[in-house]
């Protein structure tokens, strides 16, 4: 993974020092909250609920074991003893100071850590594939040039405020594991006809009150001009986008009102006086991130390991642990495992400060020393041998981590909800417990196989509940708590926005509903089908019906 | 408001001409973008040194057929989040505009850096700044990451300089 | 007459407090002043944008509260509840022990925004 060189330990100490500088000032009176805002969002310092909350950056959510010591500490030290992890691959604490938060960036900066524009209108977090450098569907290393991005990026002064908030994500796989077509810039590497390295580039995607998916805004951008072509829509919307209207300043709305069109040539025309210039990406910067992307000291083994077949054979609840969080490795003998945040002793997503060491500790030894966030809120381990799959799992569970649900029903995307947020109309958390509850045998999990819920406590849609096979909104109807149900959104390579399927449901209904829809889907589905699949076969007549039978008693 | 160039407090010699104003003074005039239009021959013909101010809705893009008879833009920060104005003077650097281009409106000192990366070098401060905080503002960090306006080399060409010192010892 | 309490965020560590009598600020909300008329309500406030201008607390506003049968402070906002008692979701965290916040997850009564159901 990326290690930061004298340039990159300067920087983050420089900005550590000037956040220093800035509390300071807000503490004295001399900046008012109005102004010191902005410049907290920068570090990701927001003021929620019931305290601050600072969202540490992860880049491309590749993280070392001895970041994770540093996260785990952090926990204890600054905060309450547990971590988050979010839908862009960072991690959230929820109660730290302020008074204490520039010890804490200094403390990140000495694990060349830090919480640059994890919030605020700038460039966000760029995010790539968790499988990136593990998986044999991938065509580079995404995370190759989400490095790139990230120090282009990084405090570029003329997209420090933007009209809103700008998320990029990087895939180098027909499978979009990244969500990639639902942000601002989604970026996909390709290789042309010559074999050169170039970029599918969509712009205008998001969720949010107006969800909508990316367009293509160029083909094949070369990948020396990734940072001119990236410079030249950036322009186009901090000048052109809309800033009068808080709901409608993401680029998705300004390639809605311009047209696909005419942003393609504002963007080409930008694009053509900028190309050649100081953007031009040097081979040897390419080269040298690429050398820390190069895989990891792979022993050579053959493909499949005797005794981990074994294993499986005599072990049921083993295998059935593979069979749902490990996904083949494209070097031989080798695996990725997938770790479910999603158990019932904690809210989805939430980890404590022990789990963090004992993951540390277990990356050291198992997976060369390297973790990965998702962006469904779990974590991977990308290289484990297949011959240490099982002690794995056995020092997975005695940290509590060994829950097989990766993709199943239990496996939600939870926004924090009224909980926590400002923002939420309604909790969110509670109503996936109460779902995880119900569905809390493993067998029947894995009957129903995929399927991908996902819960928002308001319009914001931190939880992606558009891009939820099944998507819960939650909403206040005449004071109460409801919720709205989707049904077949999906984020990944099969891109698509749930649609509403009818009224909202009562706190005390929305589990019943759930599994009303769910029940449904195993009997009308065919073989092989996941409940997306049975949903897009049939459409939602027969779920409406299902929910909503008095209407059609009221028809008939 | 004090007038901040090159990193010290100097004296303006703009005068900033209302719309419905009759030009009185000869040179060191700013009209608004629509003024400007207008009255663009009389202007340049009349007067001495003629700026133009635009509002963070208005693109450069707008007078770049004037760019040689202007020697100040003056680009608007209606608030210090309205950061249209930063592509506006990378823009007009771009364009080969080579006047002064002045920050007014609300800026804070935290942006002091973006500004000057971006091509401005000048600004509106507030009562109460000193240049001192000028300096430590553009201080704060010893190199960017990324190209822009300013002549800084971004750390990936310090990174090739280092590597080029180091082939050849 | 609706009753209100004053509320902010303290500014050095975030956390929600309530104005008290001596027009100090507290973690409780047992221990907030409860203003009964609107002469008292803009004093208070007035007091509390000044503690904003001490650096001391952060977006000071009113909220409408009542009182139980033992006399006890509880806001009528769902969400103001939230902030007074801490998340449902996690005992560890919660301002104080009040019966019915926490989230138990067999519990499905309705919860309702703006009163106490």
């Amino acid at each position: 993974m990326y290690r930061y060189d004298e340039f990159d330990r300067k920087f983050v100490n420089d900005r550590v020092a000037e956040f220093r500088g800035q509390v300071v000032r807000r503490m004295s009176g001399e900046l008012s909250e109005e102004e010191f805002r902005p410049l907290r969002l920068m570090n990701g310092l927001y003021l929620q609920l019931h305290a601050y909350m600072l969202r540490v950056a992860i880049p491309y959510g590749t993280f070392s074991a001895a970041q994770m010591r540093k996260l785990a500490h952090i926990a204890r030290t600054y905060d309450r003893g547990y971590g988050h992890f979010t839908t862009r691959q960072n991690i959230q604490f929820n109660w730290p100071k302020l008074e204490d938060v520039p010890n804490l960036l200094a403390e990140l900066a000495d694990v060349e850590m830090h919480a640059i524009q994890t919030s605020g209108n700038c460039i966000r977090n760029v995010t790539a594939d968790p499988y990136a450098g593990a998986v044999a569907d991938e065509i580079d290393d995404s995370r190759i040039w989400a490095e790139i991005v990230r120090q282009w990026s990084t405090l570029h002064p003329e997209f420090t405020f933007l009209g809103r908030k700008f998320k990029i994500a990087v895939s180098a796989s027909d499978y979009d594991r990244a969500v990639v077509r639902f942000h601002d810039i989604g970026l996909f590497i390709k290789k042309n006809d010559a074999g050169e390295t170039g970029f599918e580039v969509w712009i205008g995607g998001g969720l949010g009150r107006t969800p909508m998916i990316g367009k293509i805004s160029n083909e094949f951008v070369p990948a020396e001009d990734l940072l001119s072509y990236l410079e030249a829509v950036l322009r186009v919307y901090n000048m052109n986008g809309r800033r009068d209207n808080k709901y409608k300043a993401r680029i998705k709305i300004l390639v809605h009102e311009t047209g696909l069109d005419e942003m393609r040539a504002q963007i080409d025309a930008e694009w053509a006086a900028i190309k050649d210039s100081a953007l031009k990406v040097p081979e040897y910067e390419i080269e040298r991130i690429r050398a820390y992307f190069a895989p990891p000291p792979f022993e050579t083994l053959g493909a499949v390991d005797r005794g981990f077949e074994t294993k499986k054979f005599e072990n049921s609840e083993f295998a059935r642990w593979v069979s749902g969080n490990v996904v083949a490795h494209k070097q031989a003998g080798y695996a990725i495992v997938n770790i479910s945040l999603k158990t019932d002793d904690l809210p989805p997503g939430d980890i404590t400060a022990d789990q963090m060491v004992d993951l540390a500790d277990l990356a050291e030894i198992y997976s060369f020393d390297e973790i990965r966030a998702t962006h469904e809120q779990n974590l991977v381990f990308a290289h484990v041998k297949q011959s240490e799959l099982f002690e794995l799992w056995r020092e997975l569970g005695e940290t509590g981590l060994a829950m097989p649900n990766i993709g199943k029903v239990t496996d939600m995307i939870v926004c924090p909800g009224l909980d926590y947020c400002g923002l939420a109309n309604t909790r969110s958390i509670p109503v996936a417990q109460r779902i995880s509850k119900r569905y809390a045998d493993l067998d029947q999990q894995f009957d129903l196989g995929e399927l991908k819920l996902k819960i928002s406590g308001c319009i914001n849609a931190c939880g992606h509940h558009h891009v939820g096979h099944i998507g819960l909104l939650g909403v206040d109807r005449r004071g109460e708590e409801f919720y709205q149900i989707t049904l077949g959104g999906s984020g990944a390579e099969d891109a698509a926005i749930g649609s509403i399927i009818g009224p909202a449901f009562s706190s005390a209904d929305i589990v019943d509903a759930v599994e009303e829809l769910i029940s449904l889907y195993v009997e009308i589905r065919n073989q092989g089908e996941r409940f997306l699949d049975t949903y897009r076969r049939v459409g939602a007549a027969p779920f409406k019906s299902r929910l909503y039978p008095e209407k059609l008693d009221a028809a008939a | 408001m004090p007038l901040l160039k090159g990193g010290k407090i100097v004296e303006d010699a703009w005068t900033l001409l209302a719309d419905d104003l009759e030009l009185s003074k000869a040179g060191f005039v700013v009209v608004s973008l629509d003024r400007f239009i207008r009255d663009r021959d009389s202007l340049v013909a009349c007067s001495g040194p003629i700026g133009v101010r635009l509002t963070s809705a208005q693109s450069p893009q707008l007078i770049a057929d004037a760019l040689d008879v202007l020697l100040l833009i003056e680009l608007e920060f209606p608030a210090f989040t309205d950061g249209r104005s930063y592509s506006y003077a990378q823009l007009l650097r771009r364009l080969g505009f080579a006047g002064e281009i002045r920050a007014v409106g609300n800026v804070l000192r935290d942006q002091y850096l973006n500004l000057k990366r971006c091509g401005f070098d000048a600004l509106e401060i507030k009562e109460g700044e000193t240049a001192e905080d000028w300096g430590i503002a553009t201080d704060a960090f010893s190199a960017p990451y990324q190209v822009a306006y300013d002549t800084e080399k971004p750390i990936m060409f310090l990174r090739e300089q280092r590597l080029a010192a180091q082939a050849k010892i | 007459m609706t009753h209100h309490v004053i509320t902010a965020n303290r500014l050095n560590d975030g956390l929600v407090v309530f104005m008290g009598k001596d027009g100090c600020w507290g973690n409780s909300i047992l221990d907030a002043q409860v203003l009964e008329t609107d002469e008292d309500l803009k004093v208070r406030l007035a007091l509390a944008n000044a503690a904003e201008q001490a650096q001391i607390v952060v977006g000071p506003y009113e909220i409408e509260v009542t009182e139980n049968d033992k006399g006890e402070v509880r806001p009528l906002r769902y969400r103001e509840r939230i902030r007074a008692y801490g998340p449902t979701t996690h005992a560890d965290f919660a301002i104080q022990d009040v019966p019915g916040h926490l989230t138990h997850l067999d519990d499905v009564s309705p919860v309702y925004f703006n009163g106490v159901g």
